[in-house]
């Protein structure tokens, strides 16, 4: 029984992620639009994008090899795995076993490097140096994200999202100061992470153009539901739970990511968009608060 | 909450050290004696009120009033001020750790010690005053964090004298300048 509910909420959370990650770019773009006193676009406007161009035929450059073929399947397929594992509204889902947080970050790097190899493929000078920027930010990301998975598996003896995720809902708002700066570092990295690098995409069209448009709108999903899971995993359905404690997960869901994006589109309209030295130095800070929250939980921990 | 809200302080008190204008670093020190008064609520809200009105209110509308330079300018060395915030805050954190104490007094002590560094960093007539009204909302999370702390000193760290003698000093100096 409790394998056909888990297998039930990972089906739900697969169709949720589906319909909802190009909503959320349109949501997020019509919110940027209207907090910079814009009309904007309407949040379906990703969709009606993602079928025009799934519409289209490739068009590849003539140097261009086998990986610019392969390179958007392979971020496509990278990034809805690592939302698969995700959970987003209930707990105890049939992939939640495979979960784990290292794994997750990897996928999302895998995701990353992806467009980045095919944008140096082609051989174009714009194509390389974006490549370079998008793998220069990849690598400062890595440490900082390290130092909160470290944290959180401190916290809870395990890297498992579901065991995370269930140890905050039983904590609730009775954060440990590390767990506060872990998530500040967090934010930072999911900032930076959630840029959308257009250089990267020059050299594609059509199909291949849909696909990494899809996994781009799947990865700020990823990444909302990441911080979600990790830090305010509230209203989330606990593992078993029934349809209606996943009616209320399924809200508390649409809040926490509406929130997010707001957050996002705020900090995007205060700051602008955000360059190469002020990336490294976002992330700098991020290392650095990463540092702090495990040096603090250690601290915190010696009463424990 | 408690942890959430101590979070918070911290965290401000790095925004603050990172203020290039005086009426944000004044804004940030609002939400800084906000944060530590819920902080220090749950175990007694009258002198959490008391330290929020005095260090969040009275204070800072004392300070823009006193305010004539907008800009914080830096003093010294950018990289090597960060280095000396990071290692006051490692050290902190450690010897904390090694002693056992709570997480909540450590971001305390962090607080009121990156107060006076706020001094040190920013060449401006109101930086002291500042600094020390940071430092104070760092008092205000260690006697949160004690237990059974007696009513008089909780009191005493609610009430930021010194950032008041402070700022008198600096607000007669530049009128009779």
């Amino acid at each position: 029984m409790t394998l056909l509910v888990g297998l039930a909420a990972q089906l739900l959370h697969i169709a949720l992620m589906g319909a909802a990650a190009p909503m959320l770019i349109g949501v997020y773009a019509w919110m940027q639009a209207r907090l910079a006193g814009r009309v904007g676009p309407s949040p379906l406007q990703p969709w009606r994008d993602l079928i025009r161009l799934s519409h289209k035929h490739t068009v590849l450059a003539e140097s261009a090899s086998g990986a610019t073929t392969i390179a958007p399947v392979a971020s496509v397929a990278a990034t809805a795995i690592a939302a698969c594992l995700v959970p987003s509204f209930a707990l105890g889902m049939i992939l939640s076993p495979f979960a784990d947080l290292l794994l997750i970050a990897g996928l999302l790097m895998a995701a990353r490097g992806a467009p980045a190899l095919a944008a140096m493929d082609a051989g174009t000078a714009q194509g390389g140096m974006a490549a370079s920027r998008a793998m220069l930010l990849a690598c400062l990301t890595e440490p900082a994200l390290l130092l909160v998975l470290f944290v959180l598996a401190l916290l809870a003896g395990s890297l498992n999202l579901d065991l995370i995720a269930a140890m905050q809902l039983e904590n609730g708002a009775d954060w440990r100061i590390g767990v506060g700066i872990a998530l500040a570092a967090t934010l930072l990295v999911a900032l930076v992470e959630t840029m959308r690098h257009q250089a990267l995409r020059l050299d594609l069209g059509g199909r291949d153009l849909a696909l990494i448009e899809a996994a781009d709108a799947l990865r700020l999903l990823a990444w909302f539901n990441l911080i979600g899971a990790m830090f305010v995993p509230f209203g989330m359905a606990p593992a078993g739970a029934g349809p209606i404690a996943w009616v209320v997960g399924i809200i508390a869901w649409l809040a926490r990511t509406l929130l997010l994006a707001v957050a996002l589109a705020l900090a995007h309209i205060m700051h602008g968009r955000i360059r190469l030295p002020r990336a490294a130095q976002v992330l700098g800070v991020a290392v650095v608060l990463g540092l702090l929250a495990a040096i603090f939980l250690l601290a915190d921990m010696g009463t424990a | 909450m408690t942890g959430a809200a101590s979070t918070a302080v911290l965290l401000l008190s790095i925004g603050l050290l990172c203020a290039r204008r005086i009426d944000t670093a004044t804004q940030l020190c609002t939400l800084q004696a906000l944060f530590a008064a819920i902080t220090l609520g749950e175990a007694a809200t009258a002198i959490a009120v008391l330290a929020f009105s005095l260090n969040g209110l009275v204070l800072p509308l004392a300070i823009a009033r006193a305010n004539n330079v907008t800009i914080l300018s830096l003093r010294g060395n950018a990289l090597l001020s960060w280095a000396v915030t990071l290692a006051l805050l490692v050290v902190t954190g450690l010897i904390f750790a090694k002693v056992g104490a709570d997480g909540l007094v450590a971001a305390g002590v962090s607080v009121a010690l990156l107060g006076p560094l706020l001094i040190v960093l920013r060449s401006h007539a109101l930086a002291p005053a500042l600094g020390l009204l940071s430092s104070q909302n760092g008092l205000v999370l260690v006697a949160a964090a004690l237990p059974d702390v007696s009513l008089p000193a909780a009191s005493a760290a609610a009430v930021p004298l010194i950032p008041a003698l402070v700022l008198a000093e600096t607000w007669l100096r530049r009128c009779s300048a």
